[in-house]
Formats: structure tokens, sequence, C-alpha cells
């Protein structure tokens, strides 16, 4: 049971993938339980699995795939983080994107490729080697283009265009990096374990060059999806896809699955410890800033409402980067735990931008004056991922920078303080204004776009609560950040285990 | 056990030509059930008892005609008969508006698979001839089906390449004859020295395969016949028919003539299939028919097979297993991947009544299930994980790096980006949400047949090591592959 | 009695400050306008406790919580319990004087209400919140919640004055944030050096950590500029005049009393002050805060005689009094030994000020609210809370200073007594100032 249960989570959403993409597009309401049975199926085995990988059980499947290449689906506390967070997500974003697409065409194929999609971030959660991991990375390139471009339009297959030569380019720096990793420093598969860590210190110092080259040939493969700078281009036009994807998309599919694997190659391929030795964190961690610092920069220019999340992200994803170059406990706590926090920030964010589109047809900045009486609940929400995103406290984001700043002084790199600030600022640069305009400014005229009457709640119930729920969380895993069943607690039992071996 | 192969489809060949038409397509399947369940017998006596000669009619080598049934003829006799039963189940339903290109379509059919079997299983180098010719006759045959204009063009290009390349072949196969006086692979891999008569018999024999195959710059026939042919023709060409004189190929230069071949002749072999997997994706990037687009990325992907040469001659042992395991798996992947691509593109078309690819607009919604076969190989085909495709190609990688060969390390992965660059051509217009003209729904055999095989070419990526480990029972081991220095 | 006693020790801290936070959130916008004794009921429980707690002998009284945010420690200090106790008090009478307003419908017939409800009692929570504060993220989490919310109430009336003085101030204010945020964490750094999990250390181990830091005075000079904003520190003060002028009266009087309080607590708990500055180690920062205490004492005073109105006159009043606080914790700095003396004199100070600074605001709107008779009575009256600042003999103000001249007697700081003397003369001006723009109106 502890070998199939990575499985059978798994199986949920790639089965349920199947399903629907077998089922006919009329099957409205069958599509719709199976759905959601499926995801919630999905959060009650990842709770058992949480619950285990607490008290220290295994769970592992191995399947050979190729002569001394096996497929590993293996849980521990990383992927479980990743894992927890894609499935609670994947509940929300399908409650959402079945009011959003309420009536749309090709629904069938849109809920089929984004159980695929979730199936595959579950994938790259749970990948217990290297291999493992570059399947579900690839598997993700494929089952989000579809979403990508799910609108038809020729700004949205242009979009397409722009994802593919990314996200596939990266692939395949990806496959170089893996591929050498395996032909020149690792033949028996046993290195690239991410259960065994550390072991490639014990390499002779004459592959430490080609080691630090091949690190640097994987960064920028996932760099691509994690949208370093100068690889992020992809990010901003990937916008035109409808809100819930881009939600997914930017808080726990693509350029997570970037993040996840940069944490993944330096803690438990190469190990921190031995990173640190070879000097190429630091070389990282400036990248990392820079693209914070540029990312924030760009957002500041933007008029249009997604387009200027997009570029949050670029900047926010970059944290975790950031956090696992910093050598220590502590910093790695603030990257690990602002994997999971950005993600329901930047949800919400995103659930909110939908819903200004969806209910008012807004999606300039300066149309967003006065909304907050429209639609309080919405901008509420929003306003507190922006305050979360800037990293006012009691929000999540907070804590995440309260890590990374302690982690960074610890790791004696305190220039990255000054990143965080600056950040910071540029950040509330760029929210503040919406805050203020939803807030504070009069209504400027008749909405652009009426679709939804305000009747009994602002817009659809299926667009509010789950834009509601992810809210809570990013206060609630802020507020109580000091509980035994927080992120920030799971994440320092990550370093630990990590840390303390 | 052996000799049933070939007996089933020559039979039933002959049958269809006699019995009248409503009978041939009452014996369709249970032709295939035969074929299909031979060729699984056979494969677990194989992978049981190890593998088998077998003297036709008892005579022995050197004059004899033997038969070998080692790990590597099963695996292909298997795909054989596996891809042509799927084909041929999308060709009953496919043919019902040929009518009378479905009369001659049946005994081309099994003619095809019999020489498909016998080159599988020849053991000797006339016999090979044999079934190139006969192979060579009915493809040709069978692009000539529909008689129009612009596919006997095609058909008679075809024959005269074909005709061209076995003359060459045969003209080799004299040279060695009359300097050893064996045909037999097994005692020619043994006396076979490096001396001119040698090497001119390979390079007349490569020549003359080089043509077959299609490789790079002599593909110039393939993609008008392969593109101008009947759907379930196509598959049946590019999946199979090129594989067999690549076969042949392949063992004469690690095999037959092992210790003849030399490392520069090795790595010019690999600069033609660079060639092929460059200008074949180029001209499928720039070819507005869908169907001539399938044909030029055979051309691109048959260049893969090519790397067999330079990776596995002149190098390690283990390079050299890594790079035949790979070319293996390539092969197998890219038979099913092409049928399937082909068999899926066919049924488009037929829904569809053209094949330009920027009119694909609102296909996905009426035949999804085709468009999902096309999109399911060519992720094979693109060498994306999860597929037989990736698998091969990771070895092959691993290859490389194993031998040192970077070049060809580049070649694969900037190869991988290019047919990514071709195929999504394709699901790009197929997004369009507006369809310019009416689409008809197809036979739902017709989508499922072309799903079957893109689920096979993607399952290979879940069970590489059934044919891997029986390919370990050739007795063209790779031990004897690497003999060059 | 005993109940309240049970009660008082058992009802943990945040829930006297999350109070306000409930009421804000059953504000409605149709009903706002009779909502204003919400302004007045959030203040009441916290100085219900306060008094009792005085009432017993200020004992140890602690809330911890440790799951909430990075380990929750709540405290009275007996310290800041006088400003505490003025930041209640001022916010209760404050509120008395929305209520009244909005119960009169004689304010300003303006719209938005309900935001001002709201944005009061968050900022209301977060002033009182963060002098209870006792560990570093709920300290910073209350200090921000104050920062942001206010700015509903400076540019509550929507003027194109006051949107401008909001600007301003969300930019400092964004400033400040920045420069307190990495002064914590980077003294947070040091304070929870070794252990691998850093909840948020106690506030008061900052001042030890910085002062064991090599790094200290770079800390130390953070969070002096990033509290300085609240402060009104001279350089970092501009929205004050800005913002009060342009406020709603009684908000300017928490804004002036109240809110510009948290920027010198924040100094007084997270400074390396007294023993941690023996050595002279952070003379520099210290000389640098008496010199630019000495520019806003005597520098706002200038600009404040130029003021074009009452309330903004108040304003540059108050930078020029924080500025006086700003030499006193300075000098306080500089000489180690008298910092017990002189922190008793700040407080004094601080308290003396946010009443009678509070009751000069509120005036501005008696007066224009009276006329005649009855607005020269009101005058006459305000005269009282001006003296006070002037420091006259058997004032307040003149107790506070005094205290502190007596302490800097001792030091080898001639040249202060006079200056600061002729800081009265400063404050003279300013209230001259005042009242001549005040019966102008």
């Amino acid at each position: 049971m502890t070998a199939l249960l990575p499985v059978f989570v798994l199986a949920t959403s790639l089965i349920t993938a199947v399903l629907i993409f077998i089922l006919p597009e009329r099957y409205y309401r069958l599509r719709v339980s199976l759905n959601l049975a499926a995801a919630v199926l999905k959060i009650v085995l990842v709770a058992v699995m949480i619950a285990g990988i607490a008290n220290q059980v295994d769970y592992e499947f191995r399947y050979e795939l190729l002569p001394g290449i096996d497929l590993v689906l293996r849980a521990d506390a990383l992927s479980m983080l990743f894992a927890g967070l894609s499935s609670v997500l994947w509940l929300f974003t399908t409650l959402y994107a079945i009011g959003y697409l309420e009536g749309a065409p090709n629904r069938s194929r849109f809920f089929g490729f984004f159980s695929l999609c979730v199936a595959s971030t579950m994938g790259i959660a749970l990948a217990g080697n290297l291999f493992t991991f570059l399947i579900f990375f690839e598997l993700l390139t494929l089952s989000t283009y579809p979403l990508v471009v799910h609108r038809g339009t020729e700004e949205s297959l242009r979009a397409g265009r722009t994802y593919l030569k990314y996200t596939l380019g990266g692939g395949a720096v990806l496959l170089v990096g893996v591929a050498l990793m395996y032909g020149l420093v690792d033949q028996t598969g046993t290195m690239t374990e991410f259960a065994e860590t550390g072991t490639l210190s014990a390499l002779p110092s004459e592959q430490h060059f080609t080691l630090a080259v091949i690190f640097f040939v994987l960064i920028a493969g996932l760099g691509v999806k994690a949208a370093l700078v100068p690889l992020h281009g992809w990010l901003p036009v990937a916008m035109v896809a409808p809100a819930p994807v881009s939600a997914l998309l930017h808080a726990v599919a693509v350029v997570k699955a970037g993040a996840f694997g940069i944490v993944r190659v330096i803690y438990n391929i190469y190990g921190v410890e031995f990173a640190w030795q070879l000097g190429v964190l630091l070389p990282l961690a400036i990248l990392a800033s820079i693209t914070i610092i540029w990312g924030s920069l760009r957002a500041l220019q933007q008029v249009e409402m997604k387009k200027r999340l997009a570029y949050s992200t670029v900047s926010q994803v970059s944290y975790i980067a950031l956090g696992a170059c910093l050598f220590g406990p502590i910093g790695t706590i603030g990257g690990i735990v602002h994997l999971l926090h950005q993600g329901i920030m930047k949800v919400t964010l995103f659930f909110c931008a939908g819903n200004y589109a969806e209910t008012l047809g807004i999606h300039k900045i300066k149309d967003l004056d006065g909304v907050g009486r429209r639609m309080p609940l919405t901008s509420i929400a929003f306003t507190l991922g922006a305050f979360g995103m800037i990293g006012v406290p009691p929000l999540a984001g907070f804590i995440s920078k309260w890590y990374l700043g302690i982690g960074a002084l610890d790791a004696g790199m305190g220039w990255v303080i000054g990143v965080l600030i600056l950040s910071s600022m540029l950040n509330a640069g760029y929210f503040l204004p919406i805050v203020y305009r939803l807030w504070f400014k009069p209504k400027q005229g008749p909405w652009p776009d009426e679709h939804i009457k305000a009747a009994r709640f602002e817009t659809h119930g299926l667009l509010l609560w789950p834009t509601v729920a992810t809210a809570v969380f990013s206060l609630a895993a802020g507020l109580f950040a000091a509980h035994a069943w927080s992120p920030l607690s799971w994440a320092s039992l990550i370093a630990f285990r990590e840390y303390l071996p | 056990m052996t000799p049933i192969l070939l007996i089933i489809p020559l039979a039933f060949a002959i049958l269809t030509l006699l019995l009248p038409r409503h009978w041939v397509r009452a014996i369709i399947i249970p032709g295939l059930v035969l074929q299909v369940g031979a060729a699984v017998l056979l494969c677990m006596e194989i992978y049981q008892h190890g593998p088998q000669d077998y003297a036709l009619g008892d005579w022995q080598a050197p004059l004899g005609i033997s038969l070998i049934a080692d790990g590597f003829s099963v695996t292909l006799l298997a795909l054989t008969a596996l891809i042509a039963a799927l084909c041929a189940i999308y060709a009953q339903y496919f043919l019902t508006r040929y009518p009378r290109e479905q009369r001659y379509f049946w005994p081309l059919f099994w003619f095809l698979l019999a020489a498909l079997n016998g080159i599988w299983l020849a053991g000797d180098l006339f016999n090979l001839y044999v079934g190139l010719e006969l192979l060579g006759l009915s493809a040709v045959g069978m692009v000539a089906l529909t008689a129009e204009k612009t596919t006997l063009k095609a058909a008679l290009d075809y024959l005269y390449a074909a005709l061209f390349g076995s003359l060459a072949y045969l003209a080799g196969v004299a040279l060695l004859y009359g300097a050893y006086g064996t045909l037999s692979i097994a005692q020619l891999s043994d006396m076979a020295a490096a001396n001119p008569t040698t090497q001119v018999a390979l390079a007349l024999m490569t020549v003359g395969l080089l043509l077959k195959t299609a490789i790079f710059p002599l593909h110039y026939w393939l993609p008008p016949a392969h593109g101008g042919a009947l759907a379930p023709v196509s598959a049946l060409l590019s999946a199979l028919v090129v594989k067999a004189s690549f076969y042949i190929l392949a063992l004469l230069w690690l095999d037959v003539g092992a210790l003849a071949v030399t490392v520069t002749a090795a790595q010019a072999m690999g600069a033609l299939g660079a060639g092929a997997i460059f200008w074949g994706s180029w001209q499928a990037f720039q070819t507005r028919q869908i169907k001539m687009l399938v044909a030029y990325s055979t051309v691109a992907q048959l260049g893969y097979l090519m790397l067999l040469f330079p990776l596995a001659i002149g190098v390690s042992e283990a390079a050299a297993q890594l790079a035949w395991q790979g070319t293996i798996l390539h092969l197998l992947a890219h038979a099913f991947a092409k049928a399937a691509m082909f068999l899926a593109v066919g049924t488009l078309v037929l829904a569809l009544g053209h094949g330009r690819i920027n009119d694909f607009g609102g296909v996905s919604q009426r035949n999804p299930v085709a468009l999902f076969a096309f999109g399911l190989s060519a992720v094979s085909l693109m060498g994306l994980p999860p597929s037989g495709g990736f698998n091969a190609k990771w070895l092959l990688l691993q290859s490389a790096i194993a031998s040192g060969q970077w070049h060809w390390f580049v070649v694969m992965i900037i190869g991988g980006l290019l047919t990514a660059a071709y195929v999504f051509r394709v699901f790009r217009v197929s997004f369009l949400q507006s369809a310019k003209h009416e689409i008809q729904d197809t036979h739902p055999a017709l989508q499922l047949s072309a799903l079957a095989l893109a689920l096979m070419a993607i399952a290979l990526g879940f069970v590489s090591e059934l044919p891997l480990s029986l390919m370990n029972l050739t007795d063209i081991a790779p031990a004897t592959m690497g003999g060059t220095p | 009695m005993t109940l309240i006693m049970y009660l008082l020790h058992h009802i943990p801290l945040p829930l006297l400050v999350v109070f306000p936070l409930v009421l804000a959130c059953c504000v409605r916008t149709d009903t706002a306008r009779r909502r204003g004794w919400m302004l007045i009921a959030a203040p009441l429980p916290m100085l219900l406790a306060v008094l009792l707690w005085y009432a017993q002998g200020q004992p140890e009284f602690i809330t911890e919580i440790p799951w909430l945010m990075l380990g929750l420690h709540w405290r009275f200090d007996n310290t800041l319990a006088p400003i505490l106790l003025m930041t209640v008090l001022l916010w209760t009478v404050a509120g008395i004087y929305v209520w009244q307003q909005l119960r009169d419908n004689s304010a300003d017939q303006q719209p938005h209400i309900a935001r001002y409800i709201r944005c009061w009692l968050l900022t209301l929570s977060g002033n009182i919140g963060l002098l209870v504060a006792g560990d570093i993220a709920s300290f910073y989490t209350l200090f921000a919640l104050m920062t942001f919310a206010a700015f509903g109430l400076v540019i509550h009336t929507q003027t194109p004055n006051a949107l401008f003085a909001g600007k301003v101030y969300i930019l400092l204010a964004v400033i400040g944030e920045g420069l307190l945020l990495s002064g914590l964490i980077w003294g947070a750094a040091h304070a929870a050096a070794g252990e691998l999990t850093p909840t948020a250390p106690l506030i008061s181990s900052l001042p030890a950590a910085i002062a064991a830091s090599a790094n200290g005075v770079w800390i130390a000079l953070l969070l002096f500029l990033g509290f300085g904003v609240k402060a009104g520190l001279a350089g970092l003060h501009w929205w004050l005049p800005l913002a009060h002028p342009v406020a709603p009266t009684p908000a300017s009087a928490v804004l002036s009393g109240a809110m510009i309080k948290a920027g010198l607590v924040g100094w007084l708990l997270t400074l390396p002050l007294g023993d941690f500055a023996a050595g002279g180690n952070f003379a520099n920062v210290a000389s640098l805060a008496v010199i630019l205490g000495l520019i806003g004492a005597f520098g706002a005073a200038l600009m404040g005689v130029f003021a074009k109105k009452a309330k903004a006159v108040l304003a540059y009043s108050s930078v020029s009094q924080m500025g006086m606080i700003t030499v006193m914790l300075g000098t306080g700095w500089l000489y180690d030994a008298a910092w017990e003396a002189i922190l008793a004199a700040i407080v004094v100070f601080a308290v003396h000020h946010g009443f009678n600074k509070g009751v000069l605001f509120f005036g501005v709107g008696w007066v224009s609210a009276l006329s005649g008779r009855a607005a020269t009575l009101m005058l006459v009256f305000l005269l009282i809370p001006a003296l006070n600042l002037i420091g006259v003999p058997f004032s307040s103000g003149e107790y506070a200073k005094d205290l502190f001249k007596h302490v800097i007697a001792d030091l080898p700081v001639g040249l202060l007594y006079p200056i600061f003397s002729a800081g009265a003369l400063a404050t003279t001006a300013l209230m001259a100032r005042y009242f001549y723009l005040l019966r102008k109106h």
C-alpha cells in the first residue's frame, strides 16, 4: 500500500483526464461531479500521505523503465508540500473554472487537459529521481499548451507559439543537462535519486568543474519555466489564457514546477552544502535577485491587470530560487515556504483579476476605480493578496520575507535584504495604486462590459467563493504560521531533514 | 514454427486474389488473427528457447534457404503483425469509398507482409534480395492503386528507385559471392575482410539500400509516394517498408561487413542522417499539405536511424550497445507513431475533404480522437516523454555521451526541436475555432485504430525493457559490432 | 470585583486589540452613519483593562500564544503604560468627537462614512496594539496596520490637497516600512542567531542583539530612520504638515497626539539605549539624533509661523515638539548613565504633548463650529493647552522639561541647556500663529 499510494495520487487526476476526454461535451453534470470527486479524493489521499510522512513512513513506487533507469514515485516532505498545494489548488481552480467557463465551448477538452496538467504537477512533486522529474516536466509542457491556446483566437495562438518556443527549448536544455548528468557523472543512476542527498560531494575534485557546468545547464532548463530573467519572456505573453489557467500556471503548475525543480537540484541532487562549496549558489542568487528587481520594475509599467500580475510572478517566483541559494536552514525554510505562500496568494490575485474581467469586463487597471463598493469580497481578497505580496504582516508573504531575510544574514549574504526590501517597495509601488483605485477612487461612468449583474452576491458564486477561500488561506498561512500544521512548520520539517541527517 | 510466418501471408495473398470480393472481406480478420497469433507464439518460443535456425527443405547453407529467428527478427515480426493488423482494420473502413482499389489492395497487402516477414527472417543475402524485390513491387503497386496522374507518377519514380536499388544491391551480392563463395550472413561475417572487393561490394549495396530507405539526399521519391498514396498504404510504407532496407543496411555494416567498414565511412553515414534530419524537418515545416508534412517527417526520422553507424562503429562496447538499443527502440517507436500519424491524418483529410494545413480550423471539435492520436504520435516523434521515442532518444544521447561524439548529441537535440516546430504547426491551426468548410464525421473505427497505434508508441515508453531484453537474444550481439578499431 | 479580576487575568490581550477589528467588520455602508458609537466602544475594553491594571499596582501581565503568527507574546509594559493610557484616552475622546459629528449631522456631509469608520477602527486597533505587542512580528504587523489604515483617514475628504497629502504620506510610509523591516530583520537575525527556526524574537531582545552585533550602528540607523518617518523626524516629516490640515479634525488629533508617538515607542523599544550604548558605540547615530532633533525643533517652528492654516501650524508644532523629544533621546543615548532619568522625562513629555496637542486640534473644530462669544470663550479655554505646550510655570510642559533640564545640568552639554529653553520661544511663536489664524477664521 505504501508503494501504491503515490501511484493512486497520480492516478486520481490522470484517470480523470482520460475519462473527461472520453465523455462527450454534453455530459456536463457527470463531468463536473467526476472532476470534483477526483479532486476531493486526491486531497484526502495527499492528507493521508502527509500524515504518514510526518511519521516517517516511506512511500516509494519503483518501475524499471530502461536498463538501469527507474521511474520512481516517492513521497518526501518536500514533495508533499508541492503535492498539497497542487491538490488543494486543483479543487479551487476547478470550481472556479466551472463557473468561469459556464456555457463556453470545448469544455471537455479544457477540463481534460486541466486534469492532465495537474497530473503532471503531481508527477513533478512525487518524482523520486531526476529522470522521472524530466518526464513529468515535459508532460507539463504538453498538457499546458492546449490550455494556453484554449480560446483559439489569433492572439492566443501567437501566445501559444511563444510559450512553446520557450518551454520546448527549455525542455531540450533540461534534457541535455539530465542526459549529461547520467552520462558523465552518474551511470548507475543512484546519485540522481532525490532520496540520496549529497552523494555527489563524494566525487573526485576533477569532476567538480563538470558538475558546475551541469548545474548551470540544469538551471537554464528549469529557469525557463521558473521565468528567471532573461528566460521569462513567455510568461507575460501567456496571459491571454483564461483566468483559471493563468491562476494555475502561475500558482502551482508551470512556474512553480521550474522553481520546484531548482529546489530539487540544489537540495536533493547536489546537496546545498556541496553546491555551496562548488560556488554555484552565489551566481544563481544574483540571477534570482536580478529577476526579482527586473520583474517588479516591468510590473510597474504595465497597464493591464493580468500583465502586471504576470510580471509580479516573474519577480515573486525567484524568491524561491533565492531562498534555495541561501546556505542555512532558515533561508531554506524561507524559500520552500514561499513555494506555497506565493501559490495561494497569486492564485487569489488571478481569481480576482478573472472576477473583474468576467463580472464587469475590466481588464485595464485604470477601469478599476471604485470597484470595491460593487465587488467588496473580491476586492478584499485582492487587497489581502496584494498586501501579502508586498510582505505586509500578518499575511503569508511576510513570513516568507522574514525567513528569507534572516536566512540571508545567516548565510552571510546581507545584501539580499536590500533586494528584499527594494522588491517590497516596488511591489507596493505597483499594488497599492490598484488597491487605492478599488477602495478610494469614485466610480467613473458605467462598467466596461457588465456580464453578471449583482444579485445575492457580487458575482457568480463559483467565481466568488474559491477566491475568498484562497484569500483566507493566504491570511491564515501567515496568521497561524507558528502553528504545528502550518506551511511554515512543514517547511521547517523539510529543512531539518535536509540539514540534520 | 518459423516458416508459418511466410506461409500465412502468401496463402492469404493467393486466396484474396482468387476469391470473389465478398469473400475477401470475410477472411481479412481470420488472416490477421492467424498472423498476429503466429508472430506472438514465435516470440514466446524465442524468448524461452533462444534464437533458432531453420533450413527450408532441409537444405543447409551455403546452398539452401535458411531462416533465422532471433530476438531482433521476432521483434520486427511482431511489430509488423501488429501494425499491419491495425492498418488492415483501418483499411477495411477506409476503402469502402474505393471499391476498385479494394480489389487489388488486399493481395498486395498480403504480398507485402510476406516480403517483410521474409526479410526479417532471411539468413542469407540472396533471400534478402528476393524479399526486397517482392517488397518493392508490392509497395509500388499499392502506391499506384488509385491510378491518378500524380500517384502514378510517384509510383513510377518509386519503381525506378526500387529497381535501381535492387540492382545495385544485387551487384554487391554477386561480388561478395564471387569473393567468398557463400551468401550466408553468419559465414560472411566471419570471413569478410577489409579488402577492396568487400568494400566495393558493401559500397554498392549501401548505395542501393540508401536509395530504397530514402536516406537524404536519395529521398526524392519518398514524399510524393508516401504523401500521395492512400492513408493505410502510406502508414504501411512509412512504418514498415523503409525499415526493411534499413534492417539490411544495419546487417551489412554491423554484422556482415563489421571488419571491413571504417569509422570515417560510419561518420559519413551519420552525416547523411544529420542531413536527413535537418532537410526533412525543414521541408516538413514548409509544406502546405498535411500528408506531405508527415511524409517529410519520415525522411527526417529515418535520419536518426542512420546515427546508428557512427554511434556504434569504432566505439566502446557499452556505447555501441546503447546505440544499438536506442536504434531498435527508435525503429519501433517510429513505426507505431508514423503509422498512427498517417492513419490519423487520413481520417482528418477524409473529414475535411482536403489536406491544406492552414484550413484545419475547427477539426478538433468534430474529430477529436483522430487529432488526439496525431498528438500522441507526435509526442513520440518529438522524443518527448513518456514515449518510446523519448526512450530511444535518451539511449542514443547516452551513447553519444559515452563515446564523446558531441556533434551527434547536438544533432539529436536540435532534431527534436525541429520536429516540434513542424508538428505544432498542425496543433496550432487545429485550435482555431472557426471552420471554413463543412467537416464530416468519420467512422469511429478509423479514429480508434489510429489511437491504438499512437497509444502503442506511448506505451513503448513504459515497456521498453521487453524489446530490449528480446534483443539480447540475437546472434548479432552488440559484442561483435565494435570490432573495427 | 473578583469577576473583573478574573477576566483581566484570563482574557488574552489580543482580544482587546481585535475587538475594534470585529467592529469594523460589522460596519455596513447603508447604516454607517448610525454606527458612530463603535468608535467610542472600540477602545473602551482596552481602557478598562489598563485602568484595572493600574489599580492592581501594575503586576506582570503577559499573554503568550505560541501558534499565532511567529509566536505571539503580548504584555503591558511598565515604561510604556503612560503612553498607552494617553493613546487609549485620546482615541476615546476623538471617538466621541466623531460620534457627535455623525449624530448631529453637523459634520461636512461627506460620503464614504463607512470607509471612514472602518479605517478609523483599523488604525485604532493597530495603534493600541503595537503598544502591547512584545514580539517583533506582531509589533510590526500592528505598526503596518496602523500605517496603511491611516491612509484612509488622511485622504478622507478626497479634495485634491488630501489626495496629494495621501500620496506623500503613503510614499514616506512605504519607505519607512522598508527601512524598518530591514532593520528588524537584521536585528532579529542577531537576536535569533544559533536557533534553527527563528520564531520572531521578543522585541525586548533587540537592543542587546544590536549592541552585540558588529553592524549594530547600521541596524540602529535603519531603525532610527524607519521609525523616524512616523515620529516626524526632520527630513522625513513632510507628510505631517500636508496631512494634518486636510484630514478630518478628530483624525488629525489622533494622528498628531497618538500615532506620532508610535514612532517614539518604536525607538524606545528597539534602539540600544542605556546600558547597551555604553562604550559610545552608537555615538554617531546618537549625535545624528540630536542634530536632526534640533533641526526639527527649530526648523519646523520657522516653517510653522508661515503656515496658512491653523492645523498646519499644529502639525509643524508637532514636528517641533517631536524634535525636542528626539534631542532628549539623542542626549540620553550619548550619556548612557543618564538614560533612566531621561527616559522618564521623555515619557512624561510624550504624554503631555499627546494630550495637549489633541485638545488643540479639537479646538480647531470647536472654534469653527461656534461663533461670537462662545468662540471667544473657547479661545480662552484653548490657552490652557497652548500654555502647557509652551511650558509656562506650573504647567505640565514645565514639569516635563524640568525633568530633562535637571538631568542635563549634570552633563557636559552646556550649550544644550539654553538651546532647549529657546525651544519654548519657538513654541510660543507657533502658538501665537495658531491663535491668530483661529481668530481670523
